[in-house]
């Protein structure tokens, strides 16, 4: 017989990805289309798992070069678990906390402790294989580039199984308070969704911020670690102790929330916002601005959205915020290395400055309407209004700052005129058109019926198609804008923006012609 | 149909009720046949037929992130409601219906019973000539049923039409001035509730045509 708390996890792995909604689904082509979700999911894997070899590769050639072997382990590790806890923090309520299925998990015949545990093992199990994804490279190119020795292998193989117990306990107890603390406010989620972005700007920010002296000038060797971060990677003994240390850690919010586990959630679920309504004169307002307003409120009031839709907006702002701190007093030669190279770099910068549009605000969009689209379609609007609606949150919120963006660092950094405007004209087009793929993606893969957020934002195959779009024109955009600025030192400048407009028109081509059919088709 | 008609549509589960409702109203796209409403096809006038016609399903599902002042007044916005008359339409219902002190809370704090008031406010504020309403009287409390069979009335004298589905079947009968019954997506009765009924309650004559047509 199966434990409990082995059933209760199977059921969690089965409602997380839909892949059983997918399996037992009645529509044509069900089975096809998992297996074109799955080779979506490998090769936006590969993409993914090729972008953090390249900074693997990168960051061991640097700790090579500058000796900095005893610090390359603990800071790259160091490094996950602030980036695991700020992405889990954010998903702690709706999985540990206030799920759907409360009431009846909770009537079920198991004790609290085992469903808990179950809640958080799994968290504990997501961030694994988050973290294996991303220190597997570092380690691989790490080992190969620096002479390490078996001891510290061991230590790694060890330390990477026991390294997320501590942010993913970390997170569930910041969850759970911030649940609690923000379930009465009115505006909860959006407190929660500023809060989230401050963590995750924290997150960004605290190994830059942390790596000055007190008097503001750079220390000599940043990576200069205390002997106690250094030795779980170095004394087995020591990674052994780290191990035991984070499964105690680890056991606390199990524990803790086992035994409290009906009453926090009593308090979240059931504590309600209540403020008096004061009558007072209603503001009117046109259609397609009601439709924006609708839309805004609704990117802001969900955490898991607007995280996934702005984290690229926040990366895109805070990289060169943090490049400026960082090198401080030597400015001035960045900005003239810069200034001298403007041909070469500025295709980078482009490409990086549209990370600012990897997920458009639009790829779930039409998904979240869910069993609310009833409104829009018994609405007298035509399908154009809601789509550009939607296209409009999408420029407000990504292709607006990312164009604020690349026109000021551009300028700050010290791109001449030239190099500003074309990063301008291509962030502008580029991200306008992956909004409009992103949204066609979205008619033509809609997930309306859902119980859990998470389907549509995460674990849809628009939200899929969207990000492996997004990748091929921001690579494109890099390859063209590269390979034409090694020829003639204008031409890239030149070509970027013509592919970017071109790729633009086909965006809005394809929406005009099939977006409004697509929409039609919507609930049929 | 035809202006000040509350016409009751009755069908066992499945029978095609919500569908038909659905498509009505332009929610659901529908290949074959015609649906006029006040002589516009909804099929080539979707826009315009939209506009005079409000729909309120069996579930309410609404825009959770917004308070119940906000939807309404994303109702009257997109309908085209002028500001006097949202004001005092909105304050009317919301009274009526005793939400007015829950307009300025989030409607995912709703019960359902709110949510369905919400809804039925939301659509008598733009004052549609139909209304299309599925299962309108589950979750409600009774004052507010009672006050929505007002309102239909009221709407119907005004020269208005309601067009609705039911299974409570007592009060299609004396609401409804016409009923349909609809067995497997085809009509097996229609017209005159009087006509329809004849001389046995309603109750009767749907379980009789239910088993008559197995």
């Amino acid at each position: 017989m199966k434990s409990k708390l082995a059933v209760l996890l199977r059921m969690q792995f089965l409602g997380s990805f839909g892949i059983n909604k997918m399996l037992h689904s009645k529509k044509k082509g069900a089975l096809a289309g998992l297996g074109f979700s799955a080779a979506g999911i490998v090769l936006l894997f590969a993409l993914v798992e090729a972008l953090i070899c390249l900074y693997a590769w990168m960051a061991a050639q640097l700790a090579a070069g500058a000796m900095m072997q005893g610090a390359y382990f603990p800071v790259v590790f160091l490094l996950v678990a602030l980036v695991t806890f700020a992405l889990t923090v954010a998903n702690v309520n709706g999985k540990v906390f206030g799920f759907r299925d409360y009431e009846m998990t909770v009537s079920l015949p198991v004790s609290t402790a085992q469903l808990a545990s179950a809640k958080i093992l799994f968290v504990y199990l997501e961030n694994l294989a988050v973290s294996a994804c991303i220190l597997l490279p570092f380690w691989i190119f790490g080992g190969a580039m620096m002479p390490f020795s078996l001891e510290t292998h061991l230590c790694v193989l060890l330390v990477l199984f026991f390294v997320p117990l501590l942010p993913s306990a970390l997170a569930v107890f910041v969850g759970a308070l911030l649940a609690v603390v923000t379930a009465r406010m009115k505006r909860k989620e959006l407190v929660q969704t500023i809060f989230f972005i401050l963590v995750i700007v924290a997150a960004c920010l605290l190994p830059v911020l942390t790596s000055g002296t007190g008097d503001g000038t750079a220390i000599e060797s940043p990576l200069e670690l205390p002997a106690w971060l250094r030795a779980p990677f170095e004394k087995f003994w020591a990674a052994c102790v780290f191990a035991a240390a984070s499964a105690a850690v680890f056991s606390l919010p199990c524990v803790f929330i086992g035994k409290n586990f009906a009453r926090l959630n009593t308090m979240i679920l059931t504590r309600k916002s209540s403020s008096a309504y004061k009558k007072k004169e209603l503001k009117t307002s046109g259609k397609v601005r009601a439709l924006f307003r609708k839309e805004i409120k609704a990117l802001f009031s969900c955490p898991e959205y607007s995280i996934n839709a702005l984290s690229g907006t926040i990366i895109a702002v805070l990289v060169p915020v943090i490049l400026i701190v960082t090198v401080r007093g030597e400015f001035s030669d960045l900005r003239a290395a810069v200034f001298a190279n403007s041909a070469l770099i500025a295709p980078y910068f482009t490409a990086f400055m549209l990370f600012s549009s990897l997920t458009p605000t639009t790829y779930c969009s039409i998904s979240l309407e869910g069993k609310s689209l009833w409104i829009l379609r018994s609405a007298p609007l035509d399908g154009g209004q809601v789509l550009l609606s939607k296209m409009l949150v999408h420029l407000a919120a990504e292709t607006l700052p990312g164009v604020l963006v690349a026109a000021v660092f551009g300028g700050v950094l010290g791109f001449g005129f030239f190099y500003v405007l074309s990063s301008v004209l291509c962030v502008a087009a580029m991200s306008a058109a992956l909004g409009g793929f992103a949204l066609l993606l979205n008619l033509r893969f809609p997930v309306l019926e859902w119980e859990k957020i998470s389907v549509p934002v995460k674990q849809s195959r628009s939200c899929l198609f969207s990000m492996l779009v997004s990748f091929v024109g921001l690579g494109l955009v890099l390859l063209i804008g590269a390979l034409c600025a090694s020829v003639n030192a204008w031409l890239g400048a030149v070509m970027m923006p013509i592919f970017c407009f071109a790729c633009l028109f086909l965006s809005l081509g394809l929406l005009s012609a099939c977006g409004r059919k697509l929409y039609d088709r919507l609930l049929r | 149909m035809e202006e000040g008609d509350i016409y009751g549509f009755i069908g066992h589960n499945g029978a095609g009720k919500s569908t038909t409702l659905k498509a009505v109203c332009g929610v659901l796209a529908f290949e074959e046949g015609e649906i006029f409403i006040d002589g516009h096809s909804v099929k080539k006038e979707p826009v315009f037929c939209k506009e005079i016609t409000a729909y309120i399903p069996d579930n309410p599902d609404l825009y959770p992130h917004l308070t119940g002042v906000q939807y309404l007044n994303f109702i009257c916005d997109i309908f085209g409601v002028g500001k006097k008359e949202r004001n005092e339409r909105i304050e009317r219902y919301a009274d009526l219906f005793e939400l007015t002190p829950n307009l300025s809370d989030i409607i995912s704090s709703y019960s359902h019973g709110m949510k369905q008031k919400l809804a039925i406010i939301g659509a008598f504020s733009h004052e549609p000539k139909l209304l299309v309403m599925d299962e309108p009287f589950v979750g409600l409390d009774p004052k507010a049923a009672f006050s929505v069979k007002e309102l239909l009335r009221e709407r119907c004298a005004a020269g208005g039409a309601v067009f609705y589905s039911t299974h409570v079947l007592e009060v299609a009968e004396k609401l409804c001035n016409k009923i349909a019954i609809v067995k497997g997506g085809r009509l097996v009765a229609d017209g005159e509730t009087k006509s329809v009924v004849g001389n046995e309650s309603l109750e009767e004559t749907f379980l009789e045509l239910y088993e008559n047509e197995k």
